[in-house]
């Protein structure tokens, strides 16, 4: 789940300032778990930035990243989007983008975008994989280093361990010694030392794109 | 155990001379980069000044791979007896900086091992590795990167038997 952060309120009527006709767009996916872009969120924003200004509309989309999604929930709104200045996203980064391709209209991003996070419960969200394209997980013991690691090594702990605390991070054990707990717990310790080669930037810069080739 | 006598950062050319005055009669210098001068620049007045070895230390942190390699050749080009590899302290320039951890220890030291074995730095010139020292994890990484091309650990605490034939104990000048 992509988890996102409310922008200050000050700061989207700054960015909202010029625009007097305005549509309202939350997430129902991602955002309104993040309850920073579900029903209530948009209706909070509708009242934020009504004093003064026409709400055109409020939408909530499934999921707004989605061009045909988004395509298809938009058709259901022609006029009010002739007449809209500007458009309220309450969605991730490419969220705010699908919906400006989609439209042609200028798009205002209320939230920020944090990164792909595991949901324990509501409210409680966990970075665990960071999209790097070169999975170790296999031996990892299913923890990602990568991430875990706030110097991100892919081989073993650093220098820096204090016994078995994370010299960064230091209410948190090093991920590195997670891992090798788990992995001799399982018997399976060997793994520790397989070796991890630098990722090849070559093949993972921005921006990624997957394009399925058409049998 | 040899002893290796570290001098984390240089910030002047007066700073390092009382270091190496400091030094005396010292064998074996690592010359450490968070001083606001880099070791390359220092290593001739190093050199004049000290009789002894003089490694670098060469952390990882905030260089891609491109700039380790260019390091490590300048290094041994330039007069050092060897590398310490180390990942480094995070962010040693404050919380605001992007963090660059192109490549961890054990991908440098293959690098440099490889640098090595293709004769692009001399055979004299001595691969090092910084280690915590304790077990689990860390002596399964410690044997890794014995194994591996580090013909040194520098450890900074009083080593297990285990590796004591391969330590080098770092204390602060």
């Amino acid at each position: 789940m992509i988890v996102t952060r409310k922008k200050a309120p000050q700061t989207i009527q700054e960015l909202a300032e010029r625009y007097k006709k305005l549509i309202i767009v939350g997430c129902s996916e991602c955002a309104a778990v993040c309850q920073t872009g579900g029903s209530e969120q948009v209706k909070e924003m509708a009242t934020l930035l009504g004093n003064g200004r026409e709400i055109l509309a409020t939408i909530s989309i499934e999921s707004p990243c989605d061009k045909r999604i988004s395509a298809r929930d938009f058709r259901r709104l022609e006029k009010e989007l002739e007449g809209a200045d500007a458009l309220v996203a309450l969605t991730c980064g490419s969220g705010v983008q699908a919906i400006a391709e989609v439209t042609g209209k200028k798009v205002i991003a209320a939230l920020d975008t944090d990164f792909l996070g595991m949901v324990e419960r509501l409210g409680r969200f966990y970075e665990r994989c960071s999209h790097c394209g070169h999975c170790i997980l296999n031996d990892t013991a299913e923890i990602c280093p990568v991430t875990l690691c706030p110097r991100g090594l892919r081989n073993g702990p650093c220098e820096n361990i204090h016994g078995t605390r994370c010299d960064v991070n230091n209410d948190r054990d090093c991920v590195w010694h997670t891992i090798y707990e788990r992995l001799s717990s399982r018997g399976e310790a060997e793994r520790f030392a397989a070796y991890h080669e630098p990722p090849d930037w070559s093949t993972c810069r921005s921006p990624r794109e997957e394009i399925w080739e058409r049998k | 155990m040899e002893t290796m006598n570290y001098i984390p950062s240089v910030h002047s050319r007066e700073n390092l001379a009382a270091l190496l005055r400091k030094a005396g009669a010292a064998k074996l210098l690592l010359i450490g980069e968070y001083g606001t001068l880099t070791p390359l620049t220092l290593i001739n007045e190093i050199k004049t000044q000290f009789k002894g070895r003089v490694f670098l230390e060469l952390i990882a942190a905030n260089k891609n791979r491109d700039l380790i390699t260019s390091y490590v050749l300048s290094a041994a080009s330039a007069g050092f007896d060897g590398v310490v590899i180390a990942s480094g302290n995070f962010s040693a320039s404050g919380p605001m900086a992007r963090p660059v951890y192109d490549l961890d220890p054990s991908q440098m030291l293959s690098m440099i091992s490889a640098l090595k074995k293709e004769g692009l730095l001399p055979a004299s010139f001595t691969i090092a590795a910084r280690s915590a020292v304790g077990n689990g994890a860390i002596a399964a990484r410690a044997r890794y990167l014995l194994a591996h091309g580090a013909e040194y650990l520098a450890v900074s605490e009083q080593p297990g038997d285990e590796f004591k034939d391969k330590t080098m104990r770092i204390e602060s000048l």
